[in-house]
């Protein structure tokens, strides 16, 4: 690592690093005063002075000296085993996290750490979210201390020869990140986009005057006069808009992708505005998975995911998503983890039939019975609208039942699986936690069971399988946990 | 060196479901019986006051009708409570500690040594009484993976937790 920096002493972060504080500050006062700064906007010709005292002076001084407290009360280091963090004002606190712990390193660029020539760095721990360590660096040296925790390396002549034997696995094309916008899930943007705008309707119902409740009102009226074109236009816009939405989403987090195999990990830069570059080393990945859907099937085009160690809070942290646009590259990615056979699997489990009809039961037959009698009662025949639902449940079942096949040789697990997209997931025996076999009252009665393999990279359930079929692969894990590791 | 991979027959795998399981102590079934009267106790005591208030159900109908759902409600609850613990079994074999629990859904959760993260003895108000604890079993990957044993003698929990910390370290 550099010399001129005294890494293992307790510092602060580079001066800039206030205004980074600054920001953070002033968009958690925006989030939770945005209500009432608007209600004072919108009624300014009473209350402009205030108003003003408010945006001017107080908002930006109490957001100011806050900063720069939470600057001068930070401290970090880096010794060679761990990162230790000292913060707080009233409380402080001292958190070390040793590299061995250390599942992944971040380092995140937001249009201000450009600006400042900055650059966030955070390193995922297997614990709560909070053991989570973040802090801001010159970009120089957040390079420079991601790649040597890594790496591991002490001398930095050693870490530029292992940039030399990296080797660039993919990048994604204007074209790509397109098919990547277009197929991605739109009613997921679509509900988020409703989320927001419910909740912005929520903060500012309270807040608004009667004239501009009024004006609301009689916009709506104006709207149900001739709601069949409104509302045929209305879902065209939404569609669009989503649509729209969906692929600034997609660019903004996916440009400038750049996907890379070095010595001991893989880096992945991506990123628009906000860049981040994460680095995943080889032995901190649990299991590895990939989906898919219908029409990103034929192109081919596949979400590929890295689960590294984590608790259940922490798990989205370390599970590193890629975008896969050939079949050669899944290929190229799996083989790191495990090199799977062309062959198939020479055991394969399904899922027993009845776990359509059960499931449709508990979840589509008896909500349906207990939320349409009031509904009936309430709204009458629209009421039984609600029937759809064990229909629906059926249909999702038998989807599921269909294409689960959990299948398995002497070193891995690969489970096939999916509702309405296809899911694969690659596990070897030994990433195995504990194991857990669970029988309801009913799969007691017909010799069935759960079965639930807890790993540090998530929770698989595999089922109502015959309980033979269950405790041999319980037997079997626990093997392979106990002479493998 | 010679390198051989020879087929493993998974039917000749030491089998978990034939480890001989132990129950838990006797007292743990009293802890529960407390437990049990005490929110039974405090559910009477809110239905109680409802009643008083409530002039609906200043009838015998209505008030037999309620009194009947709560004893029912209440024999099904300590009903199932003895079924679970007569079903609440634990089992050491020399590399993984097992634990049964449950009537009505059958859990067996087994814990390799090797992938403990740590372990601690605690005990409630009622188990320091009656002289029992419970011992927790933590592993990685989030709160469903942990084991808590219920109902040991102290002295056997301590001893289990010094077993566990000893196996963790010698692997």
């Amino acid at each position: 690592m550099s010399s001129t920096t005294k890494w293992s002493e307790f510092q602060r972060q580079p001066l800039m690093a206030v205004w980074m504080h600054l920001l953070k500050t002033l968009i958690q006062f925006l989030k939770a005063g945005w209500p009432f700064l608007l209600i004072l906007f919108l009624n300014r010709g009473d209350e402009s002075d205030l108003l003003d005292k408010i945006l001017l002076f107080a908002i930006p001084m109490i957001a100011f000296s806050k900063a720069i407290a939470e600057y001068m009360f930070f401290q970090y280091r880096i010794t060679p085993e761990e990162v230790q963090v000292k913060k707080g004002i009233f409380s402080r606190s001292q958190t070390a996290l040793s590299f061995q712990k250390i599942q992944a390193v971040q380092t995140n660029q937001n249009w201000l750490h450009r600006i400042l020539n900055l650059a966030e760095v955070s390193f995922d721990s297997p614990g709560t979210e909070e053991a989570e360590m973040k802090f801001n660096l010159n970009k120089e040296q957040a390079d420079l201390i991601s790649g040597y925790i890594l790496h591991h390396r002490i001398e930095k002549e050693e870490d530029q020869e292992e940039k030399h034997s990296d080797e660039m696995l993919a990048t994604l094309s204007p074209t790509e990140i397109l098919k990547l916008g277009l197929t991605a899930n739109h009613f997921e943007t679509l509900l988020i986009m409703i989320g927001i705008f419910l909740s912005f309707i929520n903060n500012i119902r309270a807040l608004i005057t009667d004239r501009y409740g009024d004006l609301m009102a009689a916009s709506t009226g104006q709207f149900m006069r001739y709601r069949s074109t409104f509302i045929i236009s209305g879902i065209a816009l939404i569609v669009f808009f989503a649509i729209f939405v969906t692929l600034v989403r997609t660019f903004l987090n996916y440009a400038n992708f750049n996907l890379t195999r070095t010595a001991k990990g893989f880096s992945i830069k991506k990123g628009f505005i906000n860049a981040s570059l994460k680095l995943v080393p080889f032995e901190k990945i649990q299991l590895i998975s990939w989906h898919t859907n219908w029409l990103r099937k034929p192109i081919p085009l596949y979400l590929f995911e890295f689960n590294t160690i984590g608790s259940k809070a922490a798990l989205n942290n370390l599970r590193t998503t890629i975008p896969v646009t050939s079949d050669k590259l899944l290929k190229t990615l799996t083989e790191t983890y495990y090199p799977l056979s062309t062959d198939g699997f020479p055991n394969e489990l399904t899922i027993h039939p009845s776990f359509v009809l059960r499931n449709c039961l508990m979840f589509g037959v008896m909500p349906a019975f207990f939320l349409g009698i009031p509904l009936a009662w309430f709204y009458g025949l629209k009421g039984l609208v609600v029937i759809a639902l064990p229909l629906y449940s059926y249909f999702y079942y038998w989807l599921y039942h269909r294409k689960y096949r959990f299948t398995h040789e002497d070193n891995i697990i690969f489970i096939h699986t999916g509702v309405f997209g296809t899911k694969k997931i690659v596990l070897k025996w030994n990433m195995i936690q504990t194991v857990n076999l669970l029988q309801n009252y009913y799969q007691q009665t017909r010799n069935l069971a759960n079965l639930v393999l807890h790993t540090a990279g998530g929770t698989f359930v595999i089922p109502f399988i015959s309980l033979e079929a269950a405790r041999e692969v319980q037997n079997y894990a626990l093997f392979k946990v106990e002479t493998e590791n | 060196m010679e390198f051989s991979n020879p087929e493993l027959n998974m039917a000749n795998l030491p089998r978990a479901e034939e480890a001989g399981l132990l129950p838990v102590d006797e007292r743990y079934y009293t802890v529960l019986l407390y437990n049990n009267v005490l929110i039974w106790s405090i559910f009477f005591f809110i239905l109680l006051v409802i009643m008083v208030i409530n002039e609906e159900f200043h009838s015998y109908v209505a008030a037999g009708i309620t009194f009947s759902i709560y004893s029912l409600l209440c024999f099904l609850s300590f009903r199932l409570n003895y079924l679970s613990f007569k079903n609440t079994a634990f089992a050491v074999r020399e590399y993984d500690i097992l634990y049964q629990k449950g009537w009505l859904i059958k859990s067996l959760h087994v814990c390799p040594f090797i992938r403990i993260q740590h372990c601690s003895v605690d005990a409630g108000v009622f188990e320091r009484n009656l002289g029992i604890a419970k011992l927790k079993i933590y592993s990685s990957g989030g709160n469903n993976t942990d084991i808590v044993i219920p109902g040991l003698k102290l002295e056997e929990a301590q001893a289990l937790r010094e077993l566990i910390i000893s196996k963790g370290h010698a692997e």
